[in-house]
């Protein structure tokens, strides 16, 4: 008699975690290329801060390893200084890009470097955390250690608000912006009555809206004949059915195809958490 | 006759009586007063409110301004009911605690005695262990 053993092993998702860059803030006038280069004071605060993340367990977008790819493979296509940071993030597949200004102060009392650490959603602009650190005054001239003590008096607390984010995100859906809008050559307007119900379009995607978004979270930023753009979509992190992850492209699909149902002819593009419907 | 009944139901919340010294993401050291029958259970009081303020409430002016675990403690500690039996009924909680000085002497109060304790606890093993058992999630999504 043959014994049959069968193991079921039960796979569980994991969650695809966001990617976070730390960025050195840049004034008017300074190379975001060669700024770290220039300043070990910069280098010093954003190491501390990148390992204030390591010590979470977290894996940070190294922003030295992404420019150096950006400048090996020529991708700046402009000298504008706005336009290179918003390439670099770009190119770097980040989600979260995490800002460190160091601003050193001298005074007779003793010298201080403050540091404004700001946190944001690249595709959506949503502020995650905001802290401002002061490293104290001190009869010294190394601006590294005050630096680097401006970075541990706050990176605790800044974390653990980013975690409440994230915590609500978990609970209530990420945000995505959803633009639709047509094909210069479209026969159709946002106030085309179309489908079976003879809606107008506008109204037609609306509620579909009502039913698809994370509990029904949505928020309509305008509506033009020509243009609707949902500027914060709640779409869940997992399939409320099959538990797998879920992401902007699966969100768009459901849009195209609903769209199809009512017998247009939709084009998507999605760029990280915004998707935009062409209608032809 | 009726406000003597309503005044016996009404639940009176002592204060936790826990203040930030001063600290770093990995550590936080508090000012405590604890209260007990003798001077080795006030200072476990002490100990434990220190606990119950970084899990439930946050500390102000530390780097764990917020709830560890969450605001509300009954729910969260009916969720994980086994964890938070084995850390205070066992004094599990003792194995995060770096260091737990006295800084005043014992004295009499309503109840028993209450001394005040600077209690030294180790974050990072805390919120470590918190994320291991699933009492919290680890950082991120």
């Amino acid at each position: 008699m043959s014994c049959i053993s069968v193991f079921i092993y039960a796979q569980q998702a994991v969650t695809v975690q966001p990617k976070i860059m730390v960025i050195p803030f840049i004034k008017e006038g300074e190379d975001i290329r060669t700024i770290l280069e220039a300043d070990v004071n910069r280098r010093i605060a954003i190491t501390k801060i990148k390992e204030a993340f390591d010590l979470r367990g977290f894996t940070t977008v190294d922003f030295t390893a992404k420019l150096k790819a950006a400048k090996d493979n020529n991708i700046f296509t402009s000298e504008n200084q706005t336009d290179i940071k918003t390439q670099i993030i770009q190119m770097s597949g980040a989600d979260i890009y995490v800002q460190a200004e160091v601003n050193e102060q001298k005074g007779q009392s003793g010298n201080s470097v403050t540091l404004i650490l700001t946190g944001y959603e690249v595709s959506t602009g949503n502020s995650l955390s905001n802290k401002v650190g002061e490293s104290g005054r001190f009869y010294t001239d190394d601006f590294g250690k005050l630096a680097s003590k401006a970075v541990e008096n706050i990176a605790g607390d800044f974390l653990n608000v980013m975690q409440t984010k994230f915590t609500d995100i978990v609970n209530n859906g990420k945000s995505v912006i959803v633009d639709i809008s047509f094909d210069p050559g479209s026969q159709y307007k946002m106030s085309s009555e179309i489908g079976s119900d003879g809606l107008p379009l506008s109204d037609q995607i609306e509620m579909w809206m009502e039913k698809s978004a994370f509990k029904n979270n949505y928020h309509i930023q305008g509506t033009t004949d020509l243009r609707m753009i949902f500027d914060d979509v709640k779409i869940p992190l997992k399939d409320q059915v099959t538990g797998n992850n879920y992401n902007p492209n699966k969100f768009a699909l459901e849009l195209f195809k609903f769209l199809k149902e009512l017998g247009l002819q939709p084009g998507k593009d999605i760029k990280g958490s915004t998707i935009y419907i062409t209608i032809k | 006759m009726l406000t003597f009944i309503i005044l016996c139901c009404k639940t009176i919340y002592p204060s936790a009586e826990v203040n930030y010294l001063s600290g770093t993401e990995q550590m936080v050291n508090i000012r405590v007063v604890g209260v007990g029958l003798d001077e080795e259970q006030a200072i476990i009081n002490a100990e434990q409110k220190v606990f119950d303020v970084l899990f439930f409430r946050g500390l102000p002016e530390s780097q764990q301004k917020m709830p560890m675990v969450g605001s509300d403690q009954s729910t969260e500690m009916s969720k994980n009911k086994k964890y938070f039996d084995k850390f205070y009924d066992e004094q599990r909680h003792k194995t995060f605690v770096i260091s737990s000085i006295p800084s005043s002497g014992l004295s009499k109060v309503k109840g028993g005695k209450s001394i005040t304790v600077d209690v030294i606890v180790n974050l990072s093993a805390l919120r470590s262990d918190l994320e291991t058992f699933g009492v919290i999630r680890k950082f991120g999504l």
